[in-house]
């Protein structure tokens, strides 16, 4: 099996890269980076090495990427914006097992990574044993919430 | 290897086998439980891991065809609307079930005679009532008495916190003057009977690492073992064998963990294998005395299939929400549109279940118990930068009538790594049921405007969630005639005496609630009807 980190040439390791990009683009504001890092790419890599269906579904996918990109006007990393973004759709429609697994994937390893989890306001920590803190209502407000049903009265139909 | 006869042979260790052994433990009968998976410590939960998330698409999956793991055994829903999910291990789908715990209503035990339509069943809710409030206690279950849409009981223990999300939705419901409470859950929301409290990680479904979700594998299995029940793990049945000259059963076939067939003798057999699993072997338990399965001369082993076919809708809120934080199915429940009523287009009703939100990766990929990744580029950062944070949902879930022709039977070809034929299921979503997702979907809508959301997205469409396949009941049905039904009123199949079945393929029909509460009452009364029925249990 190839070594995850020498999976791709380094052509289509850039191509990648910029693809995840445009696939999730970062939030300069709130400073949420792309998917375009190294991290998501290695795990892609993984994914890729370790399962010789979906290795050959990417290499196909990638040189179909590059293919689509010269038509259009060059190496991927080449166009602006808008014309990556027309690649992509055309990709999207060209190979669509492909696209269907880049992007699941994508998510699967992107949204994994603890520094982002932290960014949308999760732990970056595993969930267990600490949890979230979440402080119990007391009887009183429950009371006071559930007044109305209860004013209301049985809702059911005894038999 | 043949082994010597044990008194009481269960087979499955999930929510029911448990039950129904806590239930005879005081009889001294040598009980011996046979379960396909092995106990899966809380060290090994994926919760406590830095990719928890990942495992949800792998070896923690709900979905056993997802997972594949050696215990598990596929299930071929190529000809289903929605696929059957479950977990194989001590503790059974408990495992990974998310802990709401509503019970059914009274009215759910007498469709016909109120309604017109299925079939009542042979026990009522009076009847099963104590066996609630027992199970309540092993399990420790918590909740906020002096619901309206309940005969009054109390949960033992104070309600888990609802939170901000929670709030809202109620107050959205109290505006509009509709009935929701505070879900009854099996999760601790204090410590317990030696059990640590819920601390609110949000990813139930992963193993609870605390050890506050009432898993059977934390409630029950520890008194069990402790009180000399025999527990043998990676034993999977293959077949249940008959006495041709007495009909009676006499114990099993089973693939052992060293890969051979064993032969368990028993005088009395209990099946507990999920409303999926059970028809599952009784089919493939073919004899000259039961050509067509065991105990299926009705030709009702696996007929009637049910789940509770659900969608989801969501609102978009001015604030965060923060609806990961917390048990992720449970903060209120809203019953106003249960019970039937004439002036709807549909018959008997559902609840609207405000569960949290998700985990990030979850929402990237469509949502829990759905497959449907959401869109890339600009429109994905909007998504988590304006919707995901602000989100609160509503799911419809709805009463699922028996019908014949949603069935488990044998497929033909596939099977599990022993060889044993896979379950098939045939399922499609009836009318009735699609009036009540239209009608839910436009009143979950309206809540969560009267809540205070801006927008409404992310409602189902024409699709009910696929792989929701979590609660499994109908497929052996009890009834007290033998012509139309497998078991009668206390759990023994009509055509064998001593062969008795106790979870939800029991089910005569399905509710609108979370099944396993009702699954647990139901063997704790058949446990205790076995205790009361024990000079003539076999006549
Ligand atoms: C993801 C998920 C979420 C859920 N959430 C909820 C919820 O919030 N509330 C609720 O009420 N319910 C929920 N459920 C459903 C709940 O888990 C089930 O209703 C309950 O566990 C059923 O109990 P059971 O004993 O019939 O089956 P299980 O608990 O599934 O146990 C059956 C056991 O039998 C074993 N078995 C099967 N066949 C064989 C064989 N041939 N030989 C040996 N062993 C065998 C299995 O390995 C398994 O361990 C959920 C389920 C899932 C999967
Ligand atoms: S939210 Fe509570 S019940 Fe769920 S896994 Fe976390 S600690 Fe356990």
């Amino acid at each position: 099996m190839t070594n995850n980190r020498e999976h791709w040439s380094e052509d289509e390791r850039v191509l990648l890269v910029a693809i995840l990009d445009q696939l999730i683009p970062a939030n300069e504001e709130k400073k949420i980076p792309s998917a375009g890092d190294p991290g998501t790419a290695l795990y892609l890599a993984g994914i890729a090495a370790g399962d010789d269906q979906i290795g050959t579904l990417f290499a196909r996918g990638l040189k179909r990427a590059a293919e689509l990109s010269n038509t259009t006007g060059g190496a991927f990393v080449s166009l602006n914006n808008s014309e990556q973004i027309a690649v992509i759709r055309q990709l999207e429609e060209a190979e669509p097992a492909f696209f269907e697994a880049l992007l699941r994937h994508t998510y699967m390893a992107y949204y994994s990574r603890p520094d982002i989890r932290a960014l949308l306001g999760l732990l970056a920590k595993p969930t267990q044993p600490d949890g979230y803190d979440v402080p119990s209502e007391t009887p009183e407000f429950m009371a006071e919430l559930t007044a109305p049903v209860r004013r209301r009265g049985q809702v059911y139909r005894a038999c | 290897m043949s082994y010597e006869p044990v008194d009481v042979l269960i087979i499955g260790a999930g929510a029911a086998g448990a039950a129904i052994a806590w239930s005879l433990v005081e009889t001294r009968m040598r009980i011996l439980c046979l379960e396909q998976g092995p106990h899966v410590h809380d060290k090994d939960y994926p919760s406590r891991n830095q990719d928890y998330e990942l495992s949800r698409y792998g070896d923690f999956s709900c979905d056993p065809n997802v997972r594949k793991l050696p215990q598990d055994y596929p299930i071929n829903s190529a000809d289903s609307e929605i696929t059957p999910v479950n977990f194989n291990a001590v503790g059974g789908s408990t495992v990974n079930f998310l802990g709401h715990w509503p019970r059914m209503h009274p009215s759910d035990f007498r469709a016909r005679s109120l309604d017109g339509v299925a079939d009542d069943w042979p026990v009522d809710y009076a009847t099963l009532a104590p066996f609630y409030d027992m199970n309540d206690r092993i399990t420790g279950v918590s909740g906020l008495g002096g619901n309206p849409a309940y005969p009054d009981y109390k949960p033992p223990l104070p309600p888990i916190p609802i939170d901000k999300l929670g709030q809202t939705l109620a107050r959205g419901f109290n505006a509009l003057g509709w009935h929701w409470w505070p879900s009854d859950v099996a999760i601790l929301s204090q410590d317990y009977d030696g059990r640590t409290k819920c601390v609110n990680a949000g990813t139930c479904d992963l193993g609870c690492a605390a050890g506050a979700k009432g898993g059977t594998n934390f409630t029950y299995w520890p008194i069990l073992e402790n009180a000399g029940v025999e527990l043998k793990t990676g034993c999977r049945v293959r077949e249940i064998l008959v006495d041709e000259d007495t009909g009676f059963a006499t114990g099993v076939l089973y693939h052992g963990p060293d890969g051979q067939v064993h032969e368990q003798k028993a005088e009395m057999v209990i099946v507990a294998c999920n409303g999926v699993g059970t028809p599952r072997l009784l089919l493939n338990s073919k004899s000259k005395l039961f050509p067509d399965g065991l105990a299926n001369r009705s030709s009702q082993v696996g007929r009637n299939l049910m789940f509770h076919p659900l969608t989801g809708v969501t609102g978009i809120f001015d604030e965060p929400m923060e609806g990961f934080k917390g048990p992720m199915a449970c903060s209120i429940l809203s019953q106003e549109f249960y019970e039937s009523d004439p002036n709807r287009d549909f018959v008997r009703g559902y609840g609207l279940h405000s569960g949290r939100y998700t985990t990030p990766m979850t929402y990237a990929l469509g949502g829990y118990g759905v497959d449907d990744p959401i869109a890339w580029g600009r429109e994905h950062r909007e998504k988590f930068d304006d919707l995901y944070p602000y989100s609160a949902g509503l799911t419809v879930v709805t009463e699922d009538l028996p019908e014949e022709k949603n069935t488990v039977t044998l497929d033909p070809d596939l099977t599990d790594s022993d060889g044993i034929p896979a379950p098939k299921i045939d399922y499609t979503v009836g009318d009735n049921t699609w009036k009540m997702i239209a009608h839910g979907e436009a009143g979950a809508e309206k809540a969560l405007i009267a809540a205070g959301a801006k927008r409404i997205v992310g409602k189902g469409g024409d699709k009910v969630w696929w792989r929701a396949g979590w609660h499994q009941m109908g497929t052996c049905r009890m009834g007290s005639d033998p012509e139309r039904s497998v078991v009668n009123g206390w759990g023994r199949t009509h055509d064998v005496k001593n062969l008795f079945i106790v979870d939800g393929s029991i089910f005569v029909t399905s509710g609108a609630v979370n099944p396993t509460s009702t699954i647990q009452a139901l063997a704790l009364f058949i446990g205790d009807s076995i205790k009361n029925n024990i000079a003539n249990l076999f006549d």
